[in-house]
C-alpha cells in the first residue's frame, strides 16, 4: 500500500499525478479513459473518479501511477496547494474549444512550476480534440516555450494526435508515460 | 638470577593477563565488586612481580619491555577499578581509562602475537575511526555500521557473549558514542539480560531470524515486546510517554473550557473572535515580505477576485497555507531523497534548521517582550498623565466618570496582562515587573497628588488647566486605543506561545517515536527493513497515541481554536442548508424523487443499519439525502478518538459518498455519473459542515501532523487532502462572513 511510496527500491515505483484544470474540462474522463480505457464511467472505483490508480510498465519498470484528481473550482484553488505535496508529475487539462480554460490552464503551469519539485514532469492536455478542428498552435507553443509535454486528446473517442508521449527525467524513477486514449 | 627473574615476569605477565581478562568479563556482565576485587588481584600481582624483580636486579631499575608492560597493565588495572568506583559515585567515567588493554599485544612464550582475549574482541579494529564515532544520530544508525556490527555479533550464537560483547563496547564508550548510543547499547544489554529470564522472547526472536519478510512474525514479536511492560524497551517507551505526557498535561490543564464553548450553533460571543482572528492574520500578512511567488499568487487572486465574489476568502487562506506549502517543499524534497546516506544529510539539515527555527523563535520573542513592555510602560504613563489632568478636573463633579472608567479600564487591563504572564513565562517576567512598576507608580503618584491638589485647591495654573482640557480627550482615546492593542497582543501572544508549545510537543512526540523505532531496530536487527518497520511504526504508535492523545487532541484545538470558531460558524449558519447550497451537481443531489418514481427511492435513515446487515433493500423514501449516511459516518467517529480513526474516518467518508451516489444511480436506472474532485469537494464541504463537529478540523490537523509521510501518497492521503481543503474552504468561508456581519 502507501509504504511502496516510501521503501522507492525494486522494480516498482509509486507515481503521484495530478490532474488540474479548469471545471467541465474533462479531467476525470481523462482520469478514466486513462485507467479503463473507456469513456462511459464505470462504477468500482474507490474514490469514484477522484482517485485512481494504475500501474504500467515504461522501459522494464513498472510504474504506479496514484492519480489525483483536484477540483478546476476557483474557491477552492488557493487550498489546492496542499495537493501538490510530493507530486511528481501534473497532467494540466483544457478544453480546445474554450479559451478561458486554456488560460487557466497557464496560470497552473506558472504555479506548479514555482511551488512544486523542479524535476516534475508536467503535461499540458488539450482535450476534446473531437469538438475542434485546429486551435492547437497555442497550446503548443506554450508547451514548447515551457518545455512541457503537449498532446491534443479526446476523452470520449479516444482519438489523439500523440498517442503516448514519452519523458524521462534526470531521475530516472520519474519515467512516466501519459497515454490519452489509446 | 637475573634472567630467571626476567623470563619469571614475562610469565607471570601472562598468568595476570588470565585475571584481568575474568576481570574484564565481570565488569562487562555489570559484577562492579567480582570485577573490582579481581583488578585488585591483579594489581596486587603486578607490583609483587615487579618488586621481586626488582629485589632480584639488587635494586636497580632495569627497564625493558616486560617491565613496560607490567607497570602499563597494572595501570589500566587502576583505571578501571577507578571507573568501577566512579560509577558507584555516580560520577561519570575519567577520561584516563580509556586505553584500551589490548593495544598491547601480549607476547605469548611461543613468540607469535596473539589479539588479547576474547572478552576485548574488537577494541583495537575500532579504535581512530570507529563506526560508531561515525554515528551520530539515532537515525543514522538505521541499518548502518551499528546494525551490521550486531549482526557480526550474532553470528558469535551465544547469548552471553554478546552481553560481554555489549560490555566491552561499552568500555571503549566515551571515545566518540553520543549518550544516545550508550543508552541504545545500555538497553540492548538489558534486553539480552532480559531474555536470559524471558526465554519466550528468544523463541520470538529466533523466529524474526528465520522469517524477517514474514508481517504476522514481526507483528507477533513488537506486540509481544509492547505487551510486555518489563521488556526494557518497553519501559523506554513509556518513560517517553510520561515526559510527554507531563508536559501537555502542565500545558492543557484546566483550559478545556476554552474549547467547549467551540460547539454548533456557536455561541454568539464567540463571533467577535472570528474578527480578531482575521485582524491577527491580517497583521502578520503585512510583516510579511513580498516575495516573487507571492506577487504572482496576487495576481492569481485578483484574477480570481474579478471572477468570483469570494475575493477576501482566497486570500486569507492562501496566506494560512503559506507555512504549509514551505513544509510541504521540505517533505517533498525528503521524500526524493530515499537511500541512507541522503537521510544523514536530511538529519543534519533538519538540526541546522531546528537551530534556526530556535534562534527566530528568540529573536522573535525578544521583540514581542520589548514591545509588550513599551506597550505597558506607554499605557501607564498615558494612565499617570491621565490622572494628573483629571486632578485638575476634580472640580468639575462629573468628570469623576472618567476616572473611575479609567480605573476599570486599567483593572482589566490588568487582569489581561495577568492571564498573559500564565502563558509564556518569559513575557511574564518582563510585563510582570513593569506592571508590579507602574502600578505602583500610580498609586504613590495618585496619593501624592490627591494631597497637592488639596494643598493647592485655588492656586493652579488656569493656562495648564484649559490647555489640559483641551487635550483631555485626546490621550484618553489613545489610552483605549492601546488598551485594545495590548489586549490584542497578549491575546494574540498566549496564542502564539501555544503554537509553539504545540509545535514543541510534536517534535519531541515525532523524535520519541523514532528513538523507540531505532531501539526496536537495534535489539531485533530483523525489523529493519520495510515490513518491519510499518509494523513498527503502527504497534508503537498504538501504544504511544492512546494515552496522550486526549490532552495532545485538546492542545491541538486550543492552538486552532479560532479556525474552529470559523468552522463552527459556517456550520451554525448552514444548519438547516440542504445539498444545493453548497453548489452540488444536480445529480448529484439524491433527492428521493417521489413524483418520479414511486418503488425506485431510497431511505437513508434506515440506511446504516441496511449496511451494516448488508441488505439493501429497504426502499421507503422519508429523508433527502444519501449523504445523511456520510454524516452519520462523522457523527459516529466522535466514540473514536484517536488519530489513526481519523484518516480512516476520511476515507470512509470519501467512500461512503461514492457508494451512496453508485447505489442511488443504479436503484434509479440511470448510468452512474463519475464522480470527480470538482464533484467530490461540494459535497465533503456539505458533510462536514452538517456533521457540526468543529473539531474535525484539529483532528485533521493532527493526523496530517503524525501520519507517517507515505501515508500521504496513496488513496488515505488523497481522501485526507481533500477532506482538508474541505474545511480549510469552510474556515475561509466563516472568516470571509465575519466581513460582512
Amino acid at each position: 500500500m502507501p509504504a511502496g511510496a516510501m521503501s522507492g527500491g525494486g522494480e516498482l515505483q509509486n507515481v503521484k499525478l495530478m490532474l488540474l484544470g479548469d471545471q467541465g474540462v474533462g479531467k476525470s474522463s481523462i482520469a478514466l479513459r486513462f485507467v479503463r480505457g473507456e469513456f462511459t464511467e464505470n462504477s468500482g472505483a474507490t474514490a469514484g473518479a477522484a482517485f485512481l490508480t494504475q500501474a504500467m510498465r515504461v522501459s522494464g519498470q513498472t510504474i504506479k501511477f496514484d492519480i489525483w484528481d483536484t477540483s478546476g473550482q476557483l474557491r477552492y484553488h488557493c487550498l489546492a496547494a496542499m495537493n501538490y505535496r510530493g507530486a511528481q508529475a501534473a497532467v494540466v487539462v483544457y478544453d480546445i474549444t474554450n479559451m478561458e480554460t486554456f488560460t487557466r490552464a497557464v496560470d497552473w503551469i506558472r504555479e506548479l512550476k514555482q511551488l512544486a519539485n523542479s524535476q516534475n514532469v508536467i503535461v499540458l492536455v488539450g482535450n476534446k480534440a473531437d469538438m475542434a478542428a485546429e486551435k492547437r498552435t497555442k497550446g503548443q507553443s506554450f508547451a514548447e516555450e515551457n518545455n512541457l509535454i503537449f498532446t491534443e486528446a479526446s476523452a470520449k473517442t479516444g482519438i489523439t494526435n500523440v498517442s503516448k508521449s514519452r519523458h524521462s527525467t534526470q531521475t530516472a524513477r520519474s519515467k512516466r508515460k501519459t497515454r490519452k486514449g489509446f | 638470577m637475573a634472567l630467571s627473574a626476567r623470563s619469571n615476569l614475562s610469565v607471570q605477565l601472562i598468568s595476570i593477563m588470565k585475571d584481568v581478562t575474568a576481570a574484564l568479563d565481570y565488569d562487562s556482565k555489570d559484577r562492579n565488586e567480582d570485577a573490582y576485587r579481581k583488578y585488585m588481584e591483579c594489581v596486587l600481582k603486578v607490583t609483587t612481580s615487579l618488586l621481586k624483580t626488582l629485589h632480584a636486579d639488587e635494586g636497580h631499575l632495569k627497564v625493558n619491555q616486560d617491565v613496560q608492560k607490567m607497570i602499563r597493565l597494572g595501570q589500566q588495572c587502576m583505571d578501571r577499578a577507578a571507573n568501577i568506583i566512579g560509577a558507584k559515585m555516580d560520577k561519570t567515567p575519567t577520561k584516563g581509562m580509556n586505553l584500551p588493554l589490548s593495544t598491547y599485544p601480549v607476547s605469548t612464550p611461543s613468540g607469535t602475537v596473539t589479539p588479547a582475549t576474547p572478552g576485548q574482541r574488537g577494541i583495537t579494529t575500532s579504535r581512530g575511526t570507529t563506526p560508531t564515532a561515525q554515528v551520530t544520530s539515532p537515525a543514522q544508525s538505521f541499518g548502518s555500521e551499528h546494525l551490521a556490527r550486531l549482526g557480526k555479533d550474532k553470528s558469535d550464537g551465544s547469548v552471553s557473549l554478546r552481553i560481554s560483547y555489549g560490555g566491552s563496547r561499552r568500555f571503549h564508550a566515551p571515545m566518540g558514542l553520543s549518550k544516545e548510543e550508550q543508552h541504545q547499547r545500555q538497553v540492548y544489554k538489558k534486553v539480552l539480560e532480559f531474555e536470559q529470564d524471558q526465554t519466550w522472547f528468544v523463541g520470538l526472536r529466533m523466529e524474526l531470524d528465520e522469517s524477517p519478510t514474514d508481517i504476522t512474525v514481526i507483528s507477533r514479536l513488537v506486540a509481544a515486546v509492547i505487551g510486555c511492560a518489563s521488556h526494557p524497551v518497553t519501559e523506554e517507551l513509556s518513560k517517553y510517554q510520561n515526559k510527554i505526557l507531563d508536559k501537555l498535561t502542565a500545558i492543557v490543564e484546566g483550559k478545556s473550557s476554552q474549547v467547549k464553548e467551540i460547539s454548533v450553533p456557536l455561541p454568539k460571543k464567540l463571533y467577535a473572535t472570528i474578527r480578531t482572528f482575521k485582524l491577527d492574520i491580517e497583521r502578520s500578512k503585512q510583516s510579511k515580505k513580498l516575495d516573487i511567488e507571492e506577487l504572482n499568487e496576487t495576481k492569481m487572486e485578483s484574477e480570481i477576485d474579478s471572477q468570483e465574489e469570494s475575493d477576501g476568502e482566497t486570500a486569507i487562506v492562501d496566506d494560512m497555507l503559506k507555512d504549509l506549502n514551505l513544509s510541504e517543499n521540505d517533505i517533498d524534497k525528503q521524500h526524493l531523497n530515499t537511500g541512507i546516506d541522503s537521510v544523514t544529510e536530511i538529519i543534519k539539515g533538519d538540526i541546522d534548521k531546528a537551530l534556526e527555527k530556535g534562534k527566530d523563535v528568540e529573536r522573535k520573542l525578544e521583540k514581542q517582550n520589548k514591545f509588550a513592555k513599551s506597550l505597558t510602560i506607554q499605557s501607564a504613563e498615558e494612565y499617570e498623565k491621565y490622572n494628573q489632568e483629571n486632578m485638575d478636573d476634580l472640580f468639575d463633579s462629573d468628570n469623576d466618570m472618567d476616572d473611575s472608567e479609567a480605573e476599570q479600564e486599567m483593572n482589566k487591563l490588568d487582569q489581561d496582562k495577568e492571564k498573559g504572564n500564565n502563558v509564556e513565562i518569559e513575557v511574564k517576567d518582563k510585563l510582570e515587573s513593569s506592571i508590579g512598576l507602574s502600578s505602583t507608580n500610580d498609586n504613590n503618584d495618585k496619593e501624592e497628588e490627591e494631597k497637592e491638589a488639596n494643598d493647592f485647591v485655588e492656586k493652579k495654573n488656569r493656562t495648564d488647566q484649559s490647555n489640559d482640557k483641551n487635550n483631555k480627550s485626546k490621550p484618553k482615546l489613545r489610552k483605549n486605543s492601546s488598551a485594545y492593542d495590548l489586549e490584542q497582543m497578549i491575546s494574540s501572544l498566549k496564542d502564539e506561545a501555544l503554537t509553539r508549545h504545540l509545535d514543541g510537543i510534536t517534535e519531541e512526540i515525532i523524535s520519541s517515536l523514532e528513538r523507540i523505532q531505532v531501539l526496536f531496530m537495534i535489539v531485533y536487527e530483523g525489523l529493519n527493513s520495510g515490513e518491519g518497520r510499518d509494523q513498527c511504526n503502527a504497534h508503537i504508535e498504538d501504544a504511544f497515541f492512546p494515552q496522550i492523545w486526549p490532552h495532545l487532541f485538546l492542545l491541538f484545538r486550543l492552538a486552532n481554536k479560532h479556525k474552529e470558531v470559523c468552522l463552527a460558524s459556517v456550520m451554525t449558519e448552514n444548519m438547516s442548508s440542504s445539498p444545493r447550497d453548497f453548489d452540488i451537481r444536480t445529480e448529484l443531489c439524491l433527492v428521493a424523487m417521489e413524483t418520479e418514481s414511486d418503488d425506485v427511492t431510497i431511505e437513508i435513515k434506515h440506511r446504516e443499519e441496511t449496511l451494516a446487515t448488508g441488505d439493501l433493500s429497504g426502499t421507503t423514501t422519508t429523508e433527502k439525502e444519501v449523504k445523511g449516511l456520510a454524516v452519520m459516518e462523522l457523527d459516529k467517529k466522535e466514540e473514536i478518538p484517536y488519530q489513526s480513526a481519523v484518516k480512516e474516518l476520511a476515507m470512509r467518508t470519501s467512500k461512503e459518498i461514492v457508494n451512496c451516489v453508485e447505489e442511488y444511480h443504479t436503484k434509479l436506472g440511470n448510468s452512474v455519473p463519475g464522480i470527480g474532485a470538482d464533484d467530490l469537494l461540494p459535497i465533503l464541504c456539505y458533510v462536514v459542515t452538517r456533521s457540526q463537529q468543529p473539531q474535525l478540523l484539529s483532528e485533521c490537523i493532527a493526523v496530517e501532523r503524525f501520519i507517517h509521510e507515505g501515508y500521504m501518497f496513496g488513496e488515505e492521503g488523497y481522501c485526507l487532502t481533500s477532506f482538508q481543503t474541505a474545511i480549510n474552504y469552510l474556515v475561509a468561508r466563516g472568516l470571509h462572513r465575519s466581513n460582512q456581519s
